[in-house]
């Protein structure tokens, strides 16, 4: 469940960005479009808290988070959200699987190797569980980061351009799959893209 | 996966940033090692070795040189006392054991002591094997002249005049013959041949004749102490009453370690200095490795890790870096007292052990984690500025 209300931001005091107020059931998703420059990732970043509001206010799953602290609101983020941003980013020391692991660390969840593989062979990078992140092609890189947003059943998933470098084939098999398991935990998809492939896969649409 | 697992992963995946502080981690904590065990070692070598002498008694000169010749038989005697006066003095009651020693030969550079059986006592020297001597020209080895002089009971050899291993001329028809073999004590003793008072007058020219009591000397008389009182009286005495001076070890050897004192402290503080300027190299490499992984740990913040977490996440590759220079540094500087050690019984007859740590060294593995967890709080606390948004909007 997500509700914004009467969102705004600004960097700096002369650029002030308004958002139209966003209301989502559980389990709803929603597409953010809009040209570079209009928000698109700020919008983003505030409602994954991490950035902070100017005024208004988000609710979460029963959660306020302006009301949250820092370390509340860290807490929160990594129990009930998954974020694919729109450059990947990963561990370099890390091998595939343990960056996976790392992301079930921090809130307090147990390593499932079940969970990893499963979800792994879903993406298709089984067979790169070992290897260094460093070594990953940059279609797998994004299917890599992809099940790292989700690994943790988030109540939240947060995609930015998620299907930017991959193929026609991948980028259907991608978005199923995060369709698929934000209705596994009835959870809220939000992407935003420019991608026209994936806007004929969503109904309901937000233009900034 | 964990912060520990993960903060060492981190550190050895680029073990070329860490490795000057590393380095320079490893120098300082050698050093220091390496000069606190073998100051400590060489003290407590003296101590061992001047503990049962109270009080040395010889011919007059510089007392110093009387405690190390006539005590820790590292110097030349200061000459020779008559042994009636000597025995004059043993009568005092403020003694409780006096034991006469005379030098004056040597074989293949080991000194031989012509003293009584006594000298044993104070040392606490037992036979490993054979008897003590009953006559002249018998000798017992202390158990690394043993090893080294390779000798074995009822060996004989003949000794050469002087201390040290240098003169042509043998003494001939005085063979000495090995009737004992001591266990090692840890002390001088080990180094010695000893050997009765008589044997030594029989080499140097008595031998035909018959002895003359009043001709008679001995190098030195090691004096016991029966109580207190006696340390301020007996010095006084002999130095203004008779011809003799006496050396009190312990006095003498607090001044020695005292001028060797000033050589270990230089190094030392050239030691901390080190380590002060690794702890300096330390937060700049973390610092750096902070900035190049900023965006692993904006990232690690989006998984729900807190800025606390993230210091402990650099806190603890810091202190792995401390423990790691310090291992390698302790072994260093072990090592490196191991090949004095060796050498140091080669060429001084000087037993240096590798003992146990010392309480010193882990007070200096506390300093050294206490450095760099200081280098590394300073250096991680920049993590709590981190701009998590910025950097994950706007950089690649």
């Amino acid at each position: 469940m997500i509700k914004t209300t009467k969102l705004q931001f600004s960097y700096t005091p002369d650029s002030e960005f308004h958002f139209p107020d966003i209301s989502l059931a559980e389990g709803e998703h929603l597409l953010i479009l809009g040209a570079s420059g209009v928000g698109k990732t700020t919008l983003l970043h505030l409602l994954s808290g991490l950035l902070p509001v100017s005024s208004g206010n988000i609710t979460i799953d029963a959660t306020e988070l302006p009301s949250l602290s820092r370390k509340q609101l860290d807490a929160f983020r990594g129990r009930k959200m998954g974020i694919i941003f729109q450059n990947d980013y990963f561990i370099s020391s890390l091998s595939v699987s343990e960056n996976l692991a790392l992301r079930l660390y921090f809130p307090d969840k147990k390593k499932d190797i079940k969970r990893i593989r499963e979800l792994a062979a879903r993406l298709g990078i089984l067979d790169q569980l070992d290897k260094k992140v460093t070594a990953l092609s940059e279609g797998q890189r994004q299917r890599l980061s992809i099940a790292i947003a989700l690994i943790n059943k988030p109540k939240v998933i947060f995609a930015d351009e998620p299907t930017a470098s991959l193929d026609d084939e991948n980028c259907e098999k991608v978005i199923e799959l995060l369709k698929e398991e934000a209705s596994l935990s009835k959870a809220n998809l939000l992407i935003i893209t420019h991608d026209q492939r994936v806007k004929t896969m969503f109904k309901n649409h937000l233009q900034l | 996966m964990n912060l520990v697992k993960l903060s060492f992963k981190n550190l050895v995946s680029k073990p070329l940033n860490a490795l000057l502080s590393l380095l320079l981690l490893v120098l300082s904590v050698a050093l220091v090692t390496f000069m606190l065990q073998l100051s400590e070692q060489v003290k407590g070598n003296l101590d061992k070795n001047i503990k049962p002498v109270d009080l040395v008694v010889g011919a007059k000169g510089s007392p110093l040189q009387l405690v190390l010749s006539s005590v820790l038989h590292i110097d030349a005697p200061t000459g020779n006392i008559k042994l009636i006066e000597a025995e004059k003095l043993k009568k005092s009651r403020l003694i409780k054991t006096a034991i006469p020693v005379s030098y004056g030969d040597n074989y293949k550079g080991v000194r031989i002591l012509g003293t009584d059986s006594t000298y044993f006592a104070m040392y606490h020297a037992n036979l490993k094997m054979g008897r003590f001597f009953s006559k002249s020209h018998e000798v017992v080895l202390g158990s690394t002249s043993a090893k080294k002089l390779k000798l074995k009971l009822g060996d004989t050899f003949l000794s050469s005049h002087g201390l040290a291993d240098q003169s042509l001329q043998e003494h001939h028809g005085h063979p000495f013959v090995v009737v004992g073999v001591l266990e090692s004590t840890g002390s001088v003793v080990d180094n010695l041949i000893v050997t009765n008072l008589e044997s030594i007058w029989d080499v140097h020219g008595h031998a035909e004749e018959e002895h003359k009591h009043e001709d008679l000397e001995i190098t030195s008389l090691l004096i016991q102490f029966r109580n207190p009182m006696a340390m301020v009286q007996l010095p006084r005495y002999i130095n203004d009453k008779t011809n003799m001076q006496a050396a009190l070890p312990s006095l003498e050897i607090n001044r020695l370690v005292r001028l060797l004192g000033v050589g270990v402290q230089t190094i030392q503080l050239i030691a901390i200095a080190i380590l002060l300027v690794s702890g300096l190299s330390i937060f700049i490499s973390l610092l750096k490795a902070i900035r190049e992984r900023r965006q692993e740990l904006a990232l690690l913040r989006t998984y729900g890790a807190t800025s606390g977490q993230l210091l402990w996440l650099v806190l603890l590759e810091g202190l792995f870096l401390g423990l790691i220079g310090f291992i390698f540094g302790w072994l260093i500087g072990r090592i490196g007292l191991w090949v004095i050690a060796a050498y140091a019984q080669d060429s001084y007859g000087y037993s240096l052990s590798l003992g146990l740590p010392t309480t010193w060294e882990a007070i200096l593995l506390v300093a050294t984690l206490a450095i760099t967890a200081l280098a590394s709080i300073l250096a991680s606390l920049s993590v709590f500025k981190l701009n998590v948004s910025k950097i994950l909007s706007t950089e690649k």
